[in-house]
């Protein structure tokens, strides 16, 4: 399961997708939204994506976290439009045989995720709204 | 208009930032045949002045793949322009870094 949905994400959907009768061990990764960010209120978020190439980025992570860590099973899932404080923004989902793999590969699934795949955040705060880039917060025109 | 060159056409998009900037989110652009990825987007920036002009604040894409800034397009090719990631800081896995320059 790769998918971005404007629709509430469900990790249980995502670990269903990836359980297995030989895998002992299922890691799921859950990224909340907050309501501050470098020190601003946020109200809330808009994510914008490049979906089609969004779900094929996620398959090539998977292809990798299959080279890496054998016998796993990957889901990722990421929303887009307007999100609101407490709401799931992604959910990234590794079953494997045993827990250090599951836990290692959905770490790493993670983080190649928000490096790489072309998803966007903007915050909506209190003083003006951010297109978040890496380390930087930039001004964004509505 | 006359010429020699043949022109190819290349399916640009733009996302987020640069989406704002340029005002578009797609844009259809003829540029020379044998063109780069970096004379697609500078063809885009005379249209669209305000967009970014940093292009290591930029990752080129065609046809869903990153690439290089010296790729060179073909006809009906998609050249997607591709801001930062939230949690990329500009890092493009593939990339080599020399590749990354101003325009």
């Amino acid at each position: 399961m790769f998918e971005v949905t404007t629709e509430p994400l469900d990790a249980r959907r995502a670990e269903s997708a990836v359980t297995h009768a030989r895998a002992g061990a299922i890691s799921t990764f859950t990224g909340i939204v907050r309501d501050t960010s470098r020190g601003r209120t946020v109200t809330h978020l808009e994510y914008e994506a490049f979906a089609e190439m969004a779900t094929a980025q996620m398959r090539k992570i998977a292809d990798e976290i299959a080279d890496r860590w054998p016998e796993t099973r990957v889901a990722m899932a990421h929303r887009t439009g307007r999100l609101e404080i407490g709401e799931a923004s992604v959910v990234v989902s590794v079953s494997a045989p045993h827990r250090a793999a599951a836990i290692a590969a959905c770490q790493w699934g993670i983080d190649r995720l928000k490096e790489s795949v072309p998803i966007w955040k903007k915050e909506h705060a209190a003083d003006g709204t951010y297109w978040i880039e890496g380390d930087e917060a930039v001004k964004a025109s509505s | 208009m006359e010429s020699m060159t043949v022109a190819v056409a290349i399916h640009t998009r733009l996302f987020a930032r640069l989406r704002e900037q340029a005002g578009i989110d797609a844009e259809t652009v003829q540029v020379p045949e044998r063109s780069t990825v970096e004379d697609v987007y500078a063809a885009l920036r005379r249209a669209h002045p305000a967009l970014e002009s940093n292009l290591d604040a930029v990752r080129p894409a065609i046809n869903q793949e990153f690439s290089d800034w010296d790729a060179v397009v073909g006809q009906g090719d998609e050249v997607a322009f591709i801001p930062p990631v939230s949690g990329g800081a500009n890092t493009v896995p593939g990339v080599p870094a020399n590749s990354r320059r101003r325009l």
